[in-house]
């Protein structure tokens, strides 16, 4: 037993932060920290992190970058949520975890990759490495 | 960029299964997979897994996992939730797995431990297995 912690602690009101890309494999995810926020009452943040590897597509990536965070932010506040939208730029690995530390969430929800041996290795490794580095718990949503 | 969203994800009614060792550590697992039990109005089926390689005498991990389960379930019956108890013996993350196949869980919830933390680099902890292996939605407890 963990002192008084009751059910009601755990997972109700506590943020959620839902971490994308835009990319297909985290649509569903999008969709689910919607439901998810919902359900528990939440407040959502979503963090979009740019990662250019050099300076002229920067600002192409930033231009995507807003527009998927609009769309999300559209898609929540009809879905009666309270949103924040955050884009960030450097390494998709510690630029989660670390605005997951900021915004003091209770859960991250990230997307995983599809089936392919290759879709593993370049996005699945961004779960594990948040499911293992995380200090809040994680939703991997499949 | 309109709506590559899905439109639709349904959180509710889909089986829960909490993955536990029985150990004091996953407390906080039992507790989250409760809260969405109820929220979502699902089905829990708690599992409890006892790995016949570990070091623990096997009827003394049987009577005290048998112990936990009646916890869990009288706990989950208190708050209204439809629970179902299972002990499974054999090796962790694939009995794990198996479970949520056979019982076509959407939602997997498992806790960490510290003892995963320090045996992480040796062996892969049995939330990363889950997470890289499962095909359902999977959340790790932290």
């Amino acid at each position: 037993m963990e002192g008084s912690s009751t059910s009601e602690e755990q997972i109700r009101g506590r943020n959620l932060l839902l971490a994308t890309d835009g990319k297909p494999h985290s649509l569903k995810a999008i969709r689910y920290a919607i439901e998810m926020a919902k359900l528990t009452s939440s407040k959502l943040f979503v963090v979009y992190v740019v990662s250019p590897r050099n300076e002229s597509e920067k600002s192409d990536l930033i231009r995507e970058g807003m527009s998927k965070l609009q769309e999300i932010k559209n898609l929540a506040q009809d879905n009666g949520l309270e949103v924040t939208t955050l884009l960030e730029g450097g390494s998709p690995y510690q630029t989660i975890l670390a605005t997951a530390e900021r915004t003091k969430v209770g859960a991250i929800i990230v997307g995983t990759s599809g089936k392919t041996a290759l879709d593993r290795v370049l996005i699945g490794s961004v779960s594990e490495y948040v499911v293992r580095n995380s200090g809040c718990t994680v939703i991997v949503v499949k | 960029m309109e709506s590559d969203i899905p439109p639709y994800y349904s959180l509710r009614g889909k089986n829960i299964v909490l993955a536990t060792d029985g150990k004091p550590n996953t407390e906080r697992a039992m507790w989250v997979a409760m809260d969405l039990a109820k929220l979502m109005r699902s089905k829990l089926f708690v599992l409890l897994v006892i790995d016949p390689s570990g070091p623990e005498d096997r009827k003394e991990q049987i009577r005290a996992g048998r112990k936990r389960l009646n916890t869990i379930v009288d706990l989950a019956t208190d708050q209204g939730v439809d629970v179902t108890a299972l002990m499974e013996g054999g090796p962790p993350k694939e009995t794990i797995i198996h479970a949520t196949e056979r019982l076509g869980a959407g939602t997997l919830v498992v806790g960490t431990s510290e003892k995963s933390r320090l045996d992480r680099v040796l062996i892969g902890s049995v939330s990363e297995h889950v997470v890289r292996n499962c095909d359902c939605t999977v959340i790790v407890v932290k």
